[in-house]
């Protein structure tokens, strides 16, 4: 079975021998983490791969159908992690502890981390197309009134790849709302095609630790 | 050995559990232990197996010493039966358990024992009524484990343990600062000389004294970020060991990206926190699969509870913190960060429990 088959399998909220035990999903700030909770998240919400742009190497794949993209983790073929972007969680999202922090770290604001060693599946002469990239989904993002993109992932070269970008979202409004979310881009030639976690930010479940 | 002998005893990474546990011919020289496993890692991943979803917990007795002590944030337990009855007790809560191994990061060390930190996703249902967790929710729990273990002739000599237990019990939508209360007024009952232990690895953590890294190993570059952190407070250099885009994973479902979210983490606790000592009990790394590597260390930190932020109005007390982090390096950078600390633990300390801990302010 191939990836693309394996990920179709996915998709539709089955678990075909590639899925690892170990695998993670994270979807609309949702952490559904091994085979069961990975199905039930897909059955809720399956997708059919039909018809999508595909982008793939030995250590990613990556798909984009419609309004939504798909990015995994591949280890000789089997999937070891997972990402959905454009989705809403399946359930509601656990509590956490928020952590406050600076995203930029300097005064002059950054907009894309990344760092091309971070990704030997990645061209040098890629590098230009995965800062676009990432920029142009920071353009697009209606809450960029403070919108930073970490690329965690990316592959191919400046003609055709992908990538997969951690955003990080405050809204401007007076009581500001934050959060993560993610971004599935692929280019192929002169197409670009970006689908990224929509507004608003997932659930506010942060919770006050202690007293 | 060096940290990447032995490549064919290869990380759980990327493999499916049937190729894990496929039986075959030893790999690794294992004086004394079962001819069933493997390489070391096959002994941790299989014995885990075997205890937990084959529900042979009697097997505990042929893999722990007799007098063995694992030590977690809420106490040391000792004794092979300890572990039986501590097993057999969690499975009748979630009999539905899966442990599933995350990763083996293994040393073999100076004295020639084998030692292991297994990062686990313990997957379950709370089908029974638990002390910790409380009457049966019926909801499903997934928090990361860390074990670490220093293992000899097949047994397991000596285990620390953390547990992302704020997670679990704010999974089942219990109150875990409700519950450190109460066990922290359990603690006050009884003989508070039980609780030494605590007052002893504070003592220890404040002595200092890190485990020796050789030059050239792995281990040395986040065991730098961590002492550059909380010893001289220098949180941005510290940061530098991280790739820009870095995947930081801490207890409690602290979940971010960056050099700057790591910084948060690391300034939430170091902020209520003054007399802060740092301690680096323990380190390996082994290889990973795309040219990866994976680092594992244990570290202590103890601080007075001084400031307040995160864990509500400073109480003055001693606190104690047993980490363990799992780091994925490439290229020499840092791209992963798995840090986990039972934060119950340190809430029911600052509910002033696990005593003695002396007031301050």
């Amino acid at each position: 079975m191939s990836a693309l088959d394996a990920m179709a399998a996915v998709a539709r909220g089955e678990a075909p021998p590639q899925l690892l035990g170990a695998c993670r999903l994270e979807v609309g700030g949702f952490d559904a983490f091994g085979i069961e909770a990975i199905g039930d998240a897909f059955r809720h919400d399956p997708v059919a791969l039909a018809g999508a742009m595909i982008a793939e190497d030995v250590m990613n794949f990556a798909a984009i159908v419609e309004d939504q993209g798909l990015f995994a983790d591949l280890y000789d073929g089997n999937i070891g992690r997972l990402w959905r972007a454009g989705r809403p969680a399946p359930h509601m999202n656990e509590p956490f502890v928020a952590v406050p922090f600076d995203p930029d770290l300097r005064q002059e604001r950054g907009d894309i981390e990344f760092a091309g060693s971070d990704h030997p599946g990645l061209a040098d002469d890629a590098d230009v197309r995965v800062r676009e990239t990432g920029l142009a989904i920071l353009a697009r993002d209606p809450t960029a009134w403070r919108s930073r993109a970490f690329c965690i992932r990316a592959f191919g070269t400046a003609a055709h790849g992908a990538a997969l970008f951690a955003l990080y979202r405050m809204s401007g409004d007076r009581v500001r709302v934050s959060g993560f979310g993610y971004a599935v881009a692929i280019w192929d030639g002169s197409i670009s095609r970006v689908t990224l976690d929509t507004v608003p930010l997932p659930g506010d479940r942060r919770v006050r630790i202690a007293g | 050995m060096r940290w990447n002998d032995l490549p064919e005893v290869r990380s759980p990474v990327g493999r499916p559990i049937v190729d894990v546990l496929a039986d075959g011919p030893r790999r690794q020289d294992l004086p004394g232990y079962e001819p069933v496993y493997r390489d070391f890692v096959d002994y941790i991943m299989r014995c885990t197996h075997r205890i937990w979803e084959e529900k042979n917990i009697g097997l505990c007795r042929t893999h722990y010493a007799d007098d063995v002590v694992m030590h977690t944030l809420a106490g040391p337990g000792v004794g092979a039966e300890s572990v039986v009855q501590g097993t057999i007790g969690a499975l009748g809560m979630s009999s539905d358990r899966q442990v599933i191994g995350q990763d083996v990061v293994w040393s073999e060390d100076a004295d020639g024992t084998l030692y292991s930190s297994h990062r686990i996703n313990g997957q379950m249902t709370h089908m029974g009524d638990d002390a910790m967790l409380g009457a049966a929710t019926f909801r499903g729990t997934g928090a990361t484990t860390i074990a670490d273990c220093a293992c000899r002739a097949n047994c397991i000599v000596e285990e620390w343990l953390v547990r992302d237990n704020w997670r679990a019990v704010a999974q089942v939508g219990g109150d875990p600062w409700a519950l450190a209360q109460t066990q922290a007024a359990a603690d006050k009952a009884g003989d508070p000389a039980r609780h030494r232990w605590r007052t002893d690895a504070i003592a220890v953590v404040r002595r200092g004294r890190d485990v020796a890294i050789e030059d050239g190993h792995p281990a040395a570059i986040p065991a730098a970020m961590l002492a550059r952190a909380f010893r001289d407070d220098m949180f941005g250099d510290a940061a530098a060991a991280l790739s820009p885009a870095a995947e930081i994973r801490w207890p409690s479902m602290r979940h971010g990206h960056g050099r700057g979210f790591w910084i948060g983490c690391a300034t939430q606790l170091r902020s209520v926190l003054h007399d802060v000592a740092f301690r680096l009990d323990h380190a390996a790394a082994r290889p990973l699969p795309h040219g990866d590597v994976a680092v594992a260390l244990r570290w202590s930190i103890a601080g007075r509870h001084a400031g307040g932020g995160v864990w509500g109005t400073p109480t003055g007390r001693d606190v104690l913190i047993m980490a363990m982090s799992h780091y994925r390096l490439r290229v020499g950078a840092i791209v992963e960060d798995v840090t986990v600390f039972d934060e119950l633990a340190v809430l029911r300390q600052i509910a002033g429990g696990v005593m003695p801990g002396e007031l301050h302010v």
